[in-house]
């Protein structure tokens, strides 16, 4: 679907020309490692957005934005694999809809060029006040993130399960870290990120062929990059006993996380036969989890699983009550075993399979998930022909996907107990 | 056969036509995209608690339902002698879901085939009423959980309570899914009742965007209307004038597990011009100045962020309907008073100030940009058609109630709907 254009030699830019839709997206991935130097990365979307050269503040952003016909601009961090990514986004209206064809897109370009390239620098870091009051912001929106008791006991399983593994940390910072993070070092990494991090750049809209050939020379003018250092691979590990930890919290509903590590690699068309058991293990109101733990036992109040496919990792969340904790685990198990055994009624295998190729087919109507798809792909060495992906898996037998059973290892459980409110 | 080309600047292939029986639909052709959303909208919502209906009464006989009924009459629609009406979108390769709002209940379905099944079907089971009372007693339990989930919901209950402050009599400050007390008195009378007279073709429409063929629709409609009622109207809507529209209770506080405060202002909206042109006016009029004065471009932002007042969970608009509307600031907070005061503070500065001219050109751009982005997938296509529809605007009145904004018009909003007097603040403490 995307085309590479440009010289690559200080980033990738891939562009997919469609008349679909009517904006451009351009999507800048940044991709850093889970390893190492978490918090510096965590602060860099809401310290850059906070003012550059140009565009001194928040609210000179913010103008420029509404005056080019609200344009939207976003930074974000996303873990994937064992990589943290920093990803920026810029969402601008085509301007052959507006009457006079004003000039958007390049004046687009500019704004994020600058936010990137040139941020407000003060003595070898960010202007301490903007530093102090992220920093807060940063340490508060983990407090609230983890008040959520479902995200929480995500957070707490992959910790557990993926403890001393780049996994294991949550993409945001870790709570005891943030407060002892330094502006400095913050600002020394986001040079380091610049000067040696893989960039991606993606582009989906309708260009002109003026635009099409401005575009290579005026994005992200880079003074110089050499040495660009790909962060480390996602490790695959299967040798780590099954756990179960149980953490006590005053609250009424009690959670529970169930992971597995899966040995089936992204590249193989083998693959898709653990999408489809996923999907017909936990993958809506249709799968077993759902229509056993919770249509005929009530013992769920939400049911579902999911996988991710670089670190090999897929889970049951579930929403239950304290006492059921043994018998909710032993029915997961049990619904897989029964896919295991073929035990999978056409009913079931169809509707998996329908709601697998609404969702693949779905992605080319938005222009962020084709680039969000493409870059994931592309970084798990996997095909992006969607049609290709949609006749391997509308070919898929029963038997392949229960054979998927084999390769699933189960790891650690994480259980947060409700004892009840007071 | 009735489908008429709606001419636009966008690009886009717009349909309407009205069948036989009263149906209006509308239709969005998008070439190239593999995805289709059907929408099947009921002008029916929890606000339509009081009405009188020739259906019943040809001397206008006034019918009062409970709390709840719109929300748990869309609950019930799904469930018919056949079982779960999803299982056979399912079936059909679609996902499908519904939802109940003050003014309107929408069933939806979404897919990547089978379009022409999914329309038929959505027709069918919406039109196919089916309450007895085990399935009443039953969904009795369903939505009872899903009252007390939201009761545990702060951002649910700081609403809520706000609307109690905000009006005394309008049915907007009764909580739409109802309370555990007042479903109970839902039964398949009362079910039956407000099916037979909202869930009339005449008061419904359907929109679908995607990858579609007009004419096929168009024909599957027609033909579906032939063995349907024709609505022959005789429905009346209570609209509700408050008999004392001042404010009566100004703060209402509560405590819940939460780490911060939360606060929300509202102000009431005393300028009710019916709807259509009239009504979009005065919602983008509004949410313009809201923008102008506390968006991220403002002064007052900058100010309020720098000093900690506020930050990202701040939040401010405008929700307009025919005869209600409010406006609302609000977000977390460690000092609610501290940002009460700021808030209004602000207004009243502003208010002397007046718009700057050069705020008020870039919010028209940025008008103009959401209306075109709109288009961008099928599901805000299909949803924003829906809400003008049911709002009385065309598709080609939308871009041009908004050039036709003046600066005056923001003026005259910003000194007579955020006044003190209108205004009342309800808060979530932690325990």
């Amino acid at each position: 679907m995307f085309q590479r254009i440009g010289d690559d030699s200080k980033f990738n830019l891939f562009h997919h020309s469609t008349k679909k839709f009517k904006t451009t997206t351009i999507r800048f991935f940044f991709k850093g490692s889970l390893r190492d130097h978490v918090e510096e990365q965590a602060l860099l979307p809401s310290l850059l957005k906070r003012g550059s050269v140009k565009y001194p503040t928040l609210k000179d952003i913010s103008r420029y934005l509404e005056a080019l016909y609200g344009s939207a601009l976003s930074l974000d961090i996303a873990k994937m694999g064992e990589m943290q990514v920093f990803v920026v986004s810029m969402d601008m209206v085509n301007s052959q809809f507006i009457k006079g064809r004003p000039e958007i897109l390049i004046k687009g370009i500019e704004m994020v060029n600058d936010l990137l390239l040139n941020p407000v620098v003060e003595n070898g870091g960010f202007p301490k006040s903007r530093f102090e009051q992220e920093r807060n912001h940063l340490e508060r929106y983990i407090k609230s993130v983890i008040d959520d008791k479902g995200v929480y006991t995500h957070i707490r399983l992959i910790r557990e399960m993926f403890r001393g593994e780049a996994y294991g940390n949550y993409e945001w910072g870790d709570l005891d870290k943030i407060p002892k993070t330094q502006n400095t070092d913050v600002y020394s990494f986001y040079r380091k990120l610049l000067a040696t991090a893989p960039v991606d750049v993606y582009v989906v809209g309708n260009l002109t062929p003026e635009e099409e050939e401005t575009l290579p020379r005026i994005l992200l003018p880079f003074e110089q990059r050499d040495g660009v250092i790909d962060p480390p691979p996602t490790e695959k590990n299967f040798d780590k006993e099954a756990v179960t930890v149980i953490e006590e919290q005053p609250v009424e509903q009690s959670k529970v996380e169930m992971g597995f590590r899966v040995n089936v690699k992204p590249d193989e068309d083998h693959f898709y036969a653990l999408v489809l058991f996923n999907s017909i293990l936990g993958g809506g109101a249709f799968s077993k989890l759902f229509k056993t733990i919770r249509e005929e036992e009530s013992m769920a109040y939400y049911i579902h699983s999911s996988y991710e496919k670089l670190k090999g990792f897929l889970y049951v969340a579930a929403g239950i009550n304290t006492e059921n904790f043994e018998k909710v685990t032993s029915l997961v198990h049990q619904c897989m075993d029964e896919i295991r055994d073929g035990k999978i009624s056409d009913e079931e295998f169809q509707n998996a399979k329908q709601s697998i190729l609404n969702s693949i087919r779905s992605i080319a109507d938005n222009p962020g998930q084709i680039i969000d798809f493409d870059f994931i792909a592309k970084t798990a060495g996997q095909k992006t022909d969607i049609q290709h992906i949609s006749s391997v898996i509308q070919g898929m037998t029963k038997e392949q996907v229960a054979s998927v059973h084999k390769l699933i290892v189960p790891g650690t459980t994480f259980f947060l107990k409700g004892t009840g409110v007071e | 056969m009735t489908l008429r080309k709606i001419e636009n600047h966008l690009d886009e292939d717009l349909y309407a036509g009205t069948a036989s029986s009263g149906l209006n639909y509308l239709l969005n052709r998008k070439r190239g995209f593999s995805k289709t959303i059907g929408l099947l909208g009921v002008r029916f919502g929890s606000t339509d608690n009081s009405f009188s209906s020739q259906a019943f009464s040809s001397q206008g006989k006034t019918i009062e339902v409970p709390e709840g009924t719109a929300h748990f009459l869309e609950h019930k629609l799904f469930e018919d002698s056949e079982g779960d009406v999803s299982d056979r979108f399912a079936a059909n390769g679609a996902s499908c879901n519904a939802g109940t709002g003050f003014s309107t209940t929408s069933y939806n379905f979404s897919c990547t085939n089978m379009e022409m099944e999914n329309i038929e079907l959505l027709l069918k089971f919406v039109q196919s009423p089916y309450f007895t009372p085990e399935l009443v007693e039953k969904e009795q339990g369903i939505i009872g959980q899903e009252i007390t989930m939201y009761n545990d919901d702060p951002d649910w209950i700081v609403f809520f309570n706000l609307m109690k402050c905000l009006y005394r009599e309008h049915p907007v400050r009764q909580n739409i899914a109802g309370s555990l007390e007042s479903i109970r008195e839902i039964n398949p009378e009362v079910l039956q009742s407000c099916y037979k007279a909202f869930y009339r073709p005449g008061n419904m429409v359907l929109v679908v965007s995607g990858h579609i063929d007009p004419e096929a629709i168009e024909k599957l409609v027609c033909d579906d209307a032939v063995s349907r009622e024709k609505d022959d109207g005789g429905l009346n809507r209570r609209m509700l004038v408050e008999s004392d529209p001042s404010i009566e209770t100004k703060i209402m506080s509560q405590k819940m597990v939460v780490a911060r405060s939360k606060i929300l202002l509202g102000f009431k909206d005393r300028e009710l011009t019916g709807d259509g042109c009239a009504l979009q006016k005065r919602d983008v009029s509004t949410q313009m100045v809201i923008d102008i004065l506390f968006g991220k471009s403002s002064n007052n932002y900058d100010e309020l962020y720098n000093d900690n007042v506020i930050d990202d969970t701040f939040t401010a608009y405008y929700s307009g309907y025919n005869d209600f509307g409010f406006s609302l600031v609000g977000g977390d907070t460690e000092e609610p008073e501290r940002f009460q005061e700021n808030i209004l503070r602000i207004l009243d500065k502003e208010a002397d100030r007046g718009i700057d001219p050069k705020s008020f050109a870039r919010q028209k751009n940025k008008y103009l940009g959401k209306i075109i982005r709109t288009f961008n997938s099928v599901e805000s296509v299909a949803y924003s058609m829906m809400n003008f529809y049911f709002k009385g605007l065309s598709p080609s009145d939308v871009i041009k109630t908004i050039e036709s904004i003046t600066i005056d018009d923001l003026n005259a909003r910003l000194k007579s709907h955020f006044t003190q007097e209108q205004a009342a603040c309800s808060l979530i403490e932690p325990k």
